[in-house]
Order: C-alpha cells, then structure tokens, then sequence
C-alpha cells in the first residue's frame, strides 16, 4: 500500500452485526486522495439517494486523510459524511482532536456504518479486534459522561471516543458528534448516529503511521513546524483561540448580532472576545493530535451563578451564536450554554440561530408565551436562553420543533416566519457577514453542505491572507463582485483538498504554502503530484459532491440566500448588498455548469466523473 | 501638525496594555507613514504587524479610518486632523 494510508475500511452492519474488512481501493485514493474525497466518493456510489436520512438504509461514514495520524503540523483531523437530516442533503462535518489519529493507529482509514441496531449499542475496535457492546447502560447520558464510563468499563484510558449525547439519541437534527478533542456540528449528523442506535465509537490503536520517504519527511515537518512557531498568528491562536479574532470581525462588519439585523456592538464583542476569555475563565489553551499552535481552550468557571462549569470553552462560532446573535455579552453565560450543548451533543451555530430566530418570533408577535411554556424571551435574557437549551436537548415543549433547525421551525410557525430563517438549504449560517465580504455570498449559495464558510474560506482571502501559488496575490477590495467567482472556485478546490489530506485550516494559515502539500504528498504517499493535478483533484472532489446534490434535485432554485442578507443594513459597514446573481451566473461558467448549476457532460468526462 | 486617535482592538491591545494612543503627526501623513513611524516604535506592535516572512506590513491587518473601511493603498490614503484609525489583526476566527 502507498504510504499514509493504512489501506483498510471497515464496514459496520448494525442490523445483522456484521463486521467487514474491505481494501481501500488505489483509484479511490488517486483521484479522491482521502478524508473528504474519498467520503464523498463512497456515498455517491453506495447511498440510494432516495433513502430518508434517519432509515436504517442511510450510510454514515467517518474517514481519515492520509496525513491524519502522521506528525505532520496540524493533520490530526477527520470527518464524517452522510445524507444530512438537517438539509435532506449532502452531509458533512470535521473534528479534530485525536479520534482521527487513533483510527489510524488501530490500523484503519475509515469506517463504514449502515443499518440500525436493534438496541442501544456501542463499537469497540482494538487494533484487530472488533466488537458490537451493548450501550444500554449509557443511553441517555451526557457525552462527557459516555466518555468517562466508557473509558472505565474499557479498562483502556487511552482509548480514544465519538459519541452522541441525549439530542442524538432523541435524533434531533441539529444534534452532533462530539469526541475528546473537538466536535464534528454541522448538518445533524448526531441524529444519523442515533437513529442507527450507535451511541458511540471507541478506538485504541498500537500501530504507527508509516510514510514513504521518512527522512524527507521528518525535514519537511520541522520545516513547516518552525515556520508556524514564528507566525504571529500562531500567537494569536495560542494565546486568544479564535475568538481572538472576535472585535476585528465585529470592526469590519462580519460578526451577526441580532439575528443578523444589527449593525455593530463593538461593547458586547469585546467582552465575548478571545482576549476577554484569556482574563476570565481560561485554564489552559489545548491542543490537537501533532499541532503546535493550541487553539482549543479549557475553562474553568470559579464562582458566580456558572461556578462549577469546566473543560471545552467556546470558540468564536459559538461565542458570536450565543452572544452576539442574542445580544448576551456574558461570557460566562455563553460558557455554560457551550457547556451544555457538548453534554447535550447539539450543534452550538444551529442553536443559537434557532434562538435567535424564535426572539425574533416572538418579539413579532408570531409566537406567544403559551407557545414557549411561559418563558421571557427578551434579547440577552440568561435564563430564557439557557432554558431553551434543555428544551432542545430533551425535546421538551417548543424545543421538539426548534430541535429540528430554523428551517422546519419557520415552516411549521408560519406567518412569514421563513423571514427571521437565516440558512442556505437549510443549514443555519455560520457567524461571518456576505455583507461584509462579498465573496462570501457566493460561497455560502454554492456550498455542498449549504450555508458554509469553510468549504470555500474565501472570506480570508478578502482579508488578506493570500494564496499566490493559486494566482491570488494581492487583497481583493471585499466590497466587489469582480474576479471573486473565480476566486471562490480556486479556494473551494483547493479546500475540498485540504478536507481530505487532512490539514487544520488554522494550521493552513499558519504556515503551509501550495509547495509544501505538494512535497509533503510525495514525501508520505510517496508519488510526485503537480500542481495541476492537485487544483484538478480538489475540482473532482468539489463536484462529485454537486453531483450528489443535483441527484437530490438541488439546481440553481437552492443556490439562494435568505432575503435579509441580501438586503444590505441601512449603514456602515453592511451596508452592501451581496450582488449574488451576477456572480452566480459568472461561476456556473466557470465551473464548466449549465446554467441550473449542473456539471455539463464534457466537465464530467474532463474531471473523469462519468 | 495634526493630531490623531489610534484605536487598538484585540491582540494589537493586549500587545502593548493600551486601547487608545493619541499621535501628533505632520500634516499629508499616509497610514502608511503613521504605521512605520509611529505605531512601529512600540515593540509589542512589530511581532503583531510586521509579516516575519515578508518583512512588510501584514495585508491581513484591518484598518477602519472614523468606522470607513480601508481596503487597501495604505500608502496613499492620509489621514486628517481628528481622525480614529482602528487597527486590528484578526486570524482565521471561526
């Protein structure tokens, strides 16, 4: 086998028990290279498109890259893909940590689950040996608590865990997948594991990674190690996490307050500020599997009305979602209900939009105090907020629809209530402004997962952060249309590349250039790639999971935003209109689409995807 | 002479303790001019704006002059008498 890989998958019935080994195939790793590619190429070929994405027949797979489970800077990582019962769509989310890397050491690259178990059950794979367990005895505990017992009734401390927490099993769509070192959150896949009755996975794993030419890569990574040591962003990361970034963002206009109608509140970013959180509640920054920047933070609430809470802290996403998007500038607030969306296993960015959503609703008028057993919904209200939380994570009263994400809820209250729902085929937004930088509007149109900042990361360009090996080489005014169609295309490949050797995108930004991937591909799978073969990989992956979607029904109709961001604010800096159509029709040119947003033959046959 | 507010958000804050410095500066000066002649003698703020590769100003540095976005020509937009340059490096976030 090709070196970083392991060359195994593993395939998990749940229904019958059964448990398969199947090679990992060398074309797969050649035109799809790992993690996301391959993920995608999977269930593009297994998955009945047709299937509901919480029946036993829906697939979910979680995939490593090559690089995962090497020391290579930042490559701790995996992902997860399914059909997303969120969206009813392409499905997908990203951990890092050390789940990813143990898998490898076990001696796998993936896995493979289908079916659902009869009962609650739980996977234990220890190098070879693999079983199904009875998780009875844990289903309904939170995911810090699965995580501690399991580890315990183990007897392996080194064991490494994914699990659903109460909302998965309750299959919520908003519910995600948390492990040790990070939480896999976007497109309610914890529900697809719950609904399969998989409350978790644990993993111990003996095996090293093996490379092809260690020499070259052993200096390849101290090269790239030393060139992150001495970014002043690797700094920033340790010092603030990413909410370091949060009074910048909120400066140029890209941090949502309430629920995206609000202009600025530079008071409230302040105290929901990484540097805030660095004077107040952190313990330690942490770190993932082989990265030197530690970006995660652990905190500890000492005393006040939160004393008690402790362990994973809130990351910028989570910080803008439960604080400005509420108009909360407690951060420890914002701490406890992080806190209890990780016990809970809920996605923090779809919750608090659905928070903020219903305010909204209900300071319309659209709902009532009845509707949402008697509480106070006023913005920046902690109780109300906190309170709602539970409700999601037990299904309880309005937290059963709300649960469900801020599409369904806006559907099933009416009322033109879809207005206040801020989402993209209905995956709740992420916390940066399309209007503050354009190019963001059309990535979060043209994502596979809906709304997404990451798939493209094209607002970092707007920014600052170049790319010249990508031909981006200088800052792009981020109030323009011009030029960002072919800007956003360049990044979403070259991301769909990224997602799938696996590599941090903090670490990206922190000291890798296009020339070190290249080198280090050669260096651990041990064949040269050029650049364009690389841009051409990262282009296949990106559309096979288009085609996924086309296949689902999913045409230019879906690649919209919601009315309110395209409308800019009355002043300052969101007062820009995202301008998407121009720059749709200027995309879909470009990828080589018909102008429904399908891949035309010739693009397909070009990229080898017929 | 003119005299102008400098906004420090973030990192570029923490670097150096202080949030607001106010700087007295020839008139015509460029942001450029206020960045490399004034802003630079503070210690902490060279690690935060200066690019270790490049050895030039970050292009990732946000700049507001009275809220107004720069996006770019440091070197030809000046600043006026009054004036409150905001300046903040961000990283990834989020």
């Amino acid at each position: 086998m090709l070196g970083g890989y392991k060359g195994k998958i593993l395939r998990v019935n749940l229904t019958d028990s059964r448990v398969s080994i199947e090679p990992l195939k060398e074309d797969h790793v050649k035109k799809f290279i790992g993690g996301s590619g391959i993920a995608a190429k999977i269930l593009y070929d297994e998955l009945d498109s047709s299937v509901d994405p919480l029946s036993p027949k829906n697939k979910l797979v979680f995939m490593t890259g090559p690089l995962t489970g090497t020391l290579a800077s930042g490559c701790g990582r995996f992902v997860i893909v399914s059909k997303s019962p969120l969206t009813g769509i392409w499905g997908e989310a990203g951990s890092a940590g050390y789940w990813g890397p143990e898998l490898k050491f076990a001696g796998y690259d993936g896995i493979i689950l289908e079916g659902r178990a009869e009962n609650p059950t739980y996977l234990w794979i220890n190098n070879e040996n693999i079983e199904l367990r009875d998780a009875e005895h844990l289903w309904g505990e939170d995911t810090i608590e699965t995580e501690k017992k399991l580890k315990l009734e183990l007897k392996e401390p080194r064991s490494r865990i994914v699990t659903i927490g109460p909302s998965g099993e309750r299959v919520a769509k908003i519910a995600c997948i948390v492990t040790d070192g990070g939480i896999a959150g976007r497109c309610g896949l914890g529900a697809v594991m719950g609904s399969k009755n998989l409350k978790a996975i644990a993993v111990r794993g003996t095996e090293r990674v093996e490379v092809a030419d260690e020499d070259s890569f052993n200096d390849l990574v101290k090269e790239i190690s030393s060139i992150i040591e001495n970014n002043p962003r690797t700094k920033s990361l340790r010092s603030y996490g990413s909410a370091g970034s949060m009074e910048g963002n909120e400066a140029v206009g890209d941090v949502p307050i309430k629920n995206w109608m609000v202009e600025s509140w530079s008071d409230g970013a302040k105290k929901l500020s990484g540097q805030y959180i660095a004077k107040t509640i952190l313990k330690r920054p942490v770190t993932c599997f082989a990265c030197p920047i530690a970006c995660k933070r652990e905190i500890e609430i000492k005393s006040g009305p939160y004393a008690g809470v402790k362990g994973k802290g809130p990351e910028y996403e989570t910080c803008a979602s439960f604080g400005t998007m509420l108009l909360i500038d407690d951060i420890e607030v914002v701490a406890k209900a992080n806190d209890l969306c990780t016990r809970y296993g809920i996605d923090t960015i779809s919750c608090g939009s659905v928070i903020a959503f219903t305010y909204e609703c209900y300071e319309k008028g659209l709902i009532t105090s009845k509707d949402i057993g008697e509480l106070n919904l006023s913005w920046g209200d902690h109780e109300s907020f906190l309170k709602m939380i539970e409700m999601i994570g037990k299904r309880e009263g309005i937290g059963s629809i709300l649960g469900e994400g801020v599409k369904f809820a806006s559907e099933k209250i009416g009322k033109d209530a879809e207005k206040f729902a801020i989402h993209v085929k209905g995956l709740e937004m992420p916390m940066h402004d399309p209007r503050a930088y354009k190019s963001l509007a059309l990535g979060y149109a043209t994502s596979n997962r809906g709304a997404c900042h990451l798939e493209a990361t094209s607002h970092w360009v707007e920014r600052g952060t170049l790319f010249p090996e990508l031909g981006i080489k200088e800052k792009p005014n981020r109030f323009k249309s011009e030029g960002k169609a072919k800007m956003v295309i360049d990044m979403q490949n070259f991301m769909a590349m990224v997602d799938s050797l696996i590599i941090c995108k903090f670490a990206l930004t922190c000291g890798y250039t296009l020339n070190h991937l290249l080198r280090l591909i050669e260096a651990t799978i041990g064949y040269k790639i050029t650049m364009d073969e690389f841009k051409r990989a990262g282009e296949r992956i990106f559309n096979i999971k288009r085609l996924f979607n086309n296949r689902l029904g999913i045409s230019r109709k879906d690649d919209r935003l919601p009315e309110r961001i395209n409308k800019p604010l009355p002043e300052g800096v969101k007062h820009h209109s995202p301008d998407l159509d121009p720059m749709l029709d200027e995309y879909y040119q470009l990828r080589g689409w018909d102008e429904e947003g399908k891949p035309k033959p010739e693009k397909l046959k070009e990229l080898e995807l017929l | 002479m003119i005299k102008i507010h400098v906004r420090l958000l973030g990192d570029l804050r923490e670097a150096i303790r202080k949030e607001r410095l106010e700087i007295e500066l020839p008139n015509n000066t460029s942001l450029k001019e206020l960045i490399e002649n004034k802003l630079l003698r503070y210690e902490g703020l060279k690690g935060q704006i200066i690019d270790p590769v490049t050895k030039r100003i970050r292009t990732d540095l946000i700049i507001l002059i009275n809220e107004r976005s720069i996006e770019s020509f440091i070197e030809s937009e000046r600043v006026k008498d009054g004036d409150t340059v905001t300046i903040a490096s961000v990283v990834a976030g989020g």
